[in-house]
């Protein structure tokens, strides 16, 4: 299953996934691509057996990443009505995509609120003797 | 965008598998199967009873 985080910050993220692995059932494997990866390795549950990052950060505990002064810019609201913003945005990260898929992505991607890469991260999963992938 | 080199040291750290592929940031659109075989892969690996 695929679980719906807000955007709006890692811990409300984190939250999200707990709720969504709270409706599995049996062994889990989490995957998350890009900064994804920093709110499956947030999660906690005994049934977690493996992560799988994809393109994805991994954070430490403390860690903070730096937001792309593109993601920067087209975090707010507001900024994210702009579509050649977005265009621009999605040039970077999907260089490869057809045509036809930077349009979905465009249309898709929603805006992520600073605070998802600002907060401080929680001890990852990895740390917890989990096996991790990447 | 997340440059390879990072990405291998924060796998390594984590004493993660590594699977590298040729891809763009978005692979799960832009090259789907390598996704899907490394989630299969580690299903397999990970999950069995």
């Amino acid at each position: 299953m695929c679980a719906p985080i807000p955007l709006t910050s890692l811990a409300e993220d984190i939250a999200a996934l707990q709720r969504a692995i709270g409706i599995t059932r049996g062994p889990l494997l989490l995957a998350g691509h890009a900064y994804a990866g920093a709110v499956i390795a947030g999660a906690k549950d005994d049934r977690m057996k493996s992560l799988v990052n994809v393109a994805a950060l991994a954070p430490d505990v403390f860690y903070r990443a730096k937001p792309h002064p593109e993601a920067r810019r087209i975090s707010s609201r507001m900024a994210w009505a702009d579509l050649d913003a977005r265009r621009r945005f999605c040039a970077r990260v999907a260089h490869k995509a057809s045509p036809d898929q930077t349009t979905i992505l465009e249309v898709v991607q929603r805006p992520i609120a600073v605070k998802c890469i600002q907060e401080k991260a929680p001890v990852p999963a990895w740390k917890r003797n989990h096996r991790g992938f990447s | 965008m997340i440059a390879p080199e990072t990405q291998r040291c924060k796998a390594e750290r984590m004493g993660a598998k590594i699977r590298a592929q040729h891809v763009d940031q978005t692979p799960m659109h832009t090259a789907p199967d390598g996704v899907v075989g490394v989630i299969l892969e580690t299903a397999q690996e990970t999950l069995a009873c």
